[in-house]
């Protein structure tokens, strides 16, 4: 189905290696879902922060790419004072073990959240194979 | 800088930092079992309200995530709430006290037929986030913008007449 490629760091603590540095250096694993329906692979991606112009997805021999770009939201006067997040870039790949349409690929971009909904390859679909008595 | 140390004071386990910003796991059955189990206790824990920061109690584990920041102007609080709708969030401030609450309604499509990761948050939260004296409770502010909700809190004329730069000369 849909299987992680490469783990770019969770929230806070490393700086990325290989990956895009964000402005601050920080890159993120965005929390993601993924479920398949009949004839769709979905995978749903929490980016908040990130603008829709901001997200890229790119479909490369089936590998998934995901990014998401943030802007600093406040100006370098901002002292922090109490961090769980922190801002950064978000960042994750995904092999898919099915082929997909790629002209089909649905992506909606809302409060945060990034929905793609990836339709399967004719071929690559379920088929009922009956069985015959002999 | 004196309301910097007192928010620091309130906030019990902020030298725990790697584990609050801890963004692992849900790739495993486990540990989303894990995670389920940790959310009943942070409803139980609800009810008496005793966490000081808010029932979500397994910082990271769930959204809301916060960041605090501050000019001399202001303190400003960050809350990642992804996938959430304005309507859905509730920000209350007393004088010392703001508290952010809400649901998130998107629903998980159980009836899909299967998920193969599951690392979202999902349901309602509730965070109590103490505040420093002279903030002024009447002239907050909150946006909500990209799945970040942002609340400023002006400090108060009296606050900031404290704030005092201390030139340090060499000796």
């Amino acid at each position: 189905m849909a299987q992680e490629l490469s783990r770019t760091q969770s929230r806070g603590l490393t700086n990325g290696e290989g990956a895009q540095p964000a402005r601050s250096g920080r890159v993120y694993r965005p929390d993601t879902d993924i479920y398949e329906d009949s004839d769709h692979i979905v995978l749903v991606i929490d980016m908040p922060g990130v603008a829709s112009g901001d997200v890229d997805v790119t479909l490369e021999r089936r590998v998934l790419t995901i990014r998401g770009r943030v802007h600093a939201s406040r100006p370098d006067t901002y002292r922090s004072i109490y961090t769980e997040y922190g801002e950064g870039d978000f960042e994750r790949a995904f092999t898919l073990s099915e082929d997909i349409d790629e002209g089909k690929i649905e992506a909606s971009h809302k409060d945060g959240v990034l929905t793609l909904r990836l339709p399967r390859a004719e071929r690559a679909r379920t088929r009922k194979i009956e069985v015959k008595a002999a | 800088m004196e309301v910097e140390m007192q928010i620091r004071d309130l906030i019990p386990w902020n030298r725990s930092k790697p584990e609050i910003a801890q963004r692992e796991g849900g790739d495993s059955p486990f540990l989303s079992l894990q995670r389920d189990i940790n959310r009943v206790f942070d409803d139980f824990w609800r009810q008496f309200d005793q966490t000081p920061f808010g029932s979500n109690g397994h910082a990271g584990a769930g959204f809301a995530r916060t960041d605090i920041s501050e000019t001399d102007n202001e303190v400003e609080v960050s809350v990642e709430l992804p996938g959430l709708d304005e309507k859905d969030i509730e920000v209350d401030l007393t004088d010392d006290v703001l508290t952010i609450r809400g649901q998130k309604k998107e629903e998980r499509e159980e009836k899909k037929r299967g998920y193969y990761m599951s690392e979202r948050s999902y349901g309602s939260f509730h965070r109590m986030i103490p505040l420093p004296p002279g903030v002024d409770a009447g002239k907050a502010e909150a946006t909500f913008k990209r799945g970040v909700l942002t609340v400023s809190l002006p400090k108060t004329a009296e606050s900031r007449a404290k704030v005092r730069r201390i030139d340090v000369k060499t000796g």
